[in-house]
């Protein structure tokens, strides 16, 4: 089994998408000229996957989101150690690190909105009763 | 109360359920990724030769083809939970037959 679809989950993941898309255009300036802006999107990250961790069954979602982890600490560490990120490298990141969110968003909005529950058939089990 | 009779049509339910369900999943995943590592083959090519010609440096060459590898990591969790979300679709429409039968038996 596996986590029930959350609102809130799919409504943070398309956030951190848009957020981090901005974030990648950026790069086309100094690091050190958006070191706060990185920082306030990896403050926010850490949030929603705390929040991840916390969701009963969740256990691949938080796998996607540690595999984002990865993928944003490797682009910052680029960044940072270039300065800038190349005008070729950028819309190519870009296309692959927005499709690893829409991962994300494609499973959350897949998940099920309610439990497996026993669906009764009440005219069957009135009837039922009636005879008893 | 006839039991074959309320087994035989769980039994047959259940199948034509699982067909349902299920059935396309294989073909669907296979399509996917074949797809995916054909598209893969074209970009980390286009990627490689601009890390040749020196258009980008070393360090951005690795983080493209290791977000592509991220990428296809990502998918196969998608693939898994979707999955699973059918597997639970199953287990209710299973459940659900299983009570509808039972509640006519009793009649």
């Amino acid at each position: 089994m596996i986590a029930l679809h959350d609102p809130v989950s799919y409504r943070t993941a398309l956030d951190l998408k848009v957020d981090f898309k901005f974030l990648v255009e950026a790069s086309e300036e100094q690091y050190d000229s958006k070191e706060a802006d990185v920082i306030k999107f990896r403050k926010a990250f850490e949030k929603s996957m705390a929040y991840e961790e916390g969701r009963y069954r969740n256990e691949l979602t938080v796998e996607q989101y540690q595999i984002m982890a990865d993928i944003i600490k490797r682009f910052v560490d680029t960044w940072k150690e270039n300065g800038t990120i190349s005008e070729f490298t950028r819309p190519a990141f870009l296309k692959q690190s927005q499709a690893a969110w829409d991962e994300i968003i494609k499973l959350e909005r897949a998940k099920r909105t309610e439990g497996i529950k026993l669906k009764i058939d009440k005219t069957a089990a009135t009837s039922a009763q009636t005879n008893i | 109360m006839d039991f074959d009779q309320i087994k035989n049509d769980i039994f047959g339910q259940v199948a034509a359920l699982a067909k349902t369900i299920l059935g396309d999943r294989k073909d669907e995943i296979v399509n996917e990724t074949k797809a995916f590592l054909e598209e893969s083959e074209a970009e980390i090519k286009a990627w490689t030769e601009a890390f040749v010609s020196l258009k980008i440096p070393k360090n951005e060459y690795e983080m493209l083809v290791k977000t592509r590898i991220d990428l296809l990591k990502m998918k196969a969790l998608t693939q898994a939970g979707m999955t699973l979300i059918q597997l639970d679709n199953f287990r209710q429409g299973v459940l659900d037959i299983v009570v509808k039968a039972a509640s006519k038996a009793i009649l």
